[in-house]
């Protein structure tokens, strides 16, 4: 039996030796040739000084070679911290730092920018340009011919990953997920989607977005081909509609806006890839107009919508019987998985009745152990304080049959083409400038896609849009900068005193 | 490419993302690298390329390698303009 990331490469790599385990533009690998790789990345990690549970920073681009050190780091009983190599140098140092990283795999170029803006009170760990000089992988430094380091430890309740989310108080949180907890959701997916070695999974999300979970070790269980597509690839839907139909994708899980770009600036309707037999996602609501018309342009494949937060990962899914009807207006989120029962609470933590709204909350094995050295936000994200439970902080229902429906957030929380941002984490990087008395991010909608927008009023009077994108851009990540930043002498209040973010939103649509 | 052109291309990325510094974008700059352009802004510099330099640029040629850094995006609309109203080189 499975318990252990890694194990599922050494598996796949005895059952499938010769089947390809991945394929990145050029460059595939055999499962025989990952796991070698792999092995010898590892024992090289552990001359390097990495131990079990010594957390590994990977903020590389996504190839074959990102792979084969995630893999790695892995079999050498360590836990994989994913970071976007694009992210500017400050926000990745701090999140890299606050992993406490043994060492971190990266480009040259992020490894000469990181060390100006290291926290000067945080150890700084070796940063190795990636990958190592081939001189330095000697056979000495692969691990037994068995391809087990030793004393790695293989409990499944052992950190696998630290994935970084947004804060609301601007400082990024990392979640914690064991074996265990990604194991139980790769295994489902697996199953539930039939995977098989002849499947060819497509890999759109990057490694710092909990997809990537599915794609990777899902397709690895069942001995099928993963094919990534890297950060620029994504970024021009015909090139992945291209890449769909010449590697004859079978199987892909993407956020709605990356669907509905296919479908409406990737010609996927004039030379839909027929080989898609599995249309997974998640991540925020799929307008329905647009999900018909892609289930119309790909009459062979069925599709479900997941729902789940990094903390949970995926814990209710929803497999479509036909396309909705012109009278239906949203799709469930559907049944939990069987291993993460998820209830409707109210503020006591007591259950609703059916139809009545409340927050979602879920327990079980996919539940992560907490937030990385955050005892007291992982305390406060607990239903009544038991272990393995997490409020989600979503609102949503139960109907007559059991199924469930999303209703909405309890806070600014929001997701942007699947990207988890807290307007709060904004609004602190606006307020850090000098200039910036008070700063408000609202979202609204701007050709079917969700865009941030930032009202600021200014200290003094002098601020403008101009100086505060630089400064953004050293603090959030792309996906959380604003896409226009309106300065006005004052910022609108409702009768309570509160900021009035209706007319705010109501001003960014006008704008 | 033409510095006419050169600028006409830098005035339409600058509108498709208001981030963008002009002053530190050169023709050799890597956009995507970077982080200037993301998809929705892919598109709507499209739509300022077509509507200020006249170019038609059809789905096929939406590709990584067309964006890359304004030289290439210049090349893009050079071989996207009508052939009776190209520019001259210089």
């Amino acid at each position: 039996m499975i318990e252990n990331l890694s194990d599922i490469l050494r598996t796949a790599a005895e059952s499938h030796p010769h089947q390809v385990a991945v394929v990145a533009g050029t460059v595939s690998l055999t499962y025989q040739q990952l796991d070698a790789q792999t092995s010898e990345l590892a024992g090289w990690l552990r001359t390097q000084g990495v131990q079990p549970g010594d957390r590994v920073g990977l903020c590389l681009p996504k190839t074959a070679a990102a792979l084969t050190a995630l893999y790695a780091v892995l079999k050498a009983g360590g836990v994989y911290v994913p970071a976007d190599v694009r992210s500017p140098p400050a926000r990745l140092a701090g999140l890299l730092a606050d992993a406490g990283c043994r060492l971190i795999l990266t480009t040259s170029r992020v490894a000469e920018s990181l060390p100006a803006h290291w926290p000067a009170d945080t150890a700084r760990p070796a940063l190795i340009p990636f990958p190592p000089p081939m001189a330095e992988l000697s056979p000495g430094t692969s691990p037994s011919p068995e391809g087990e380091l030793p004393d790695v430890p293989r409990s499944p309740e052992a950190p696998a990953a630290l994935m970084y989310t947004s804060g609301s108080t601007g400082r990024s949180k990392g979640v914690v997920l064991t074996h265990r907890n990604i194991l139980c959701f790769a295994d489902w997916g697996r199953n539930q989607f039939a995977l098989q070695p002849a499947d060819r999974v497509a890999s759109i999300a990057p490694f710092h977005f909990d997809l990537s979970t599915f794609d990777l070790f899902s397709t690895h269980l069942a001995g099928g081909t993963v094919v990534l597509l890297d950060e620029q690839a994504v970024m021009f839907p015909s090139a992945v509609v291209a890449t769909f139909r010449k590697q004859q994708i079978t199987v892909c899980y993407a956020v709605p806006t990356t669907w509905v770009q296919l479908l409406e600036r990737g010609g996927l309707e004039s030379a839909p890839p027929t080989s898609l037999r599995q249309v997974l996602f998640a991540g925020e609501v799929f307008p329905l107009p647009l999900l018909r018309r892609l289930m119309q342009a790909l009459p062979q494949a069925t599709f479900t919508n997941l729902y789940g937060p990094v903390e949970t990962n995926v814990c209710t899914f929803h497999t479509l019987s036909g396309i909705p009807g012109e009278e239906a207006t949203e799709i469930p989120i559907g049944r939990p998985l069987p291993h993460s029962p998820v209830e409707v609470l109210d503020e006591q933590f007591q259950r609703v009745p059916p139809g009545d709204v409340g927050q979602l909350c879920v327990r079980g094995p996919g539940v992560s152990p907490g937030y990385w050295q955050q005892p007291e936000m992982t305390e406060r994200s607990r239903v009544a304080g038991e272990p393995a439970t997490y409020q989600t902080g979503d609102l949503g229902f139960r109907d007559a049959t059991g199924t469930l429906w999303f209703r909405g957030r309890r806070d600014h929380q929001v997701k942007i083409r699947g990207h988890r941002i807290e307007l709060g984490e904004v609004e602190a990087a606006l307020g850090s400038h000098p200039g910036v008395a008070q700063a408000v991010a609202v979202v609204h909608s701007r050709e079917g896609e969700l865009q941030i927008v930032a009202f600021v009023q200014p200290r003094d009077g002098t601020v403008t849009e101009a100086d505060l994108h630089p400064h953004l851009a050293g603090r959030l990540a792309l996906y959380a900068r604003p896409h226009r930043i309106i300065v006005k002498p004052s910022l609108p209040t409702t009768v309570s005193g509160k900021i009035d973010r209706q007319t705010l939103i109501s001003g960014a649509e006008a704008d | 490419m033409s510095t006419a052109h050169h600028l006409s291309i830098l005035d339409a990325l600058c509108r498709a993302n208001p981030a963008c510094d002009r002053t530190r974008i050169i023709e050799t700059t890597p956009l995507l690298d970077e982080g200037l352009l993301d998809s929705l802004q892919i598109v709507t510099l499209i739509g300022e390329l077509e509507s200020s330099l006249g170019c038609q640029i059809p789905l096929d040629e939406v590709l990584p390698d067309n964006f890359q850094h304004l030289t290439a995006i210049g090349a893009l609309v050079d071989r996207c303009l009508p052939t009776n109203s190209a520019p001259s080189a210089t």
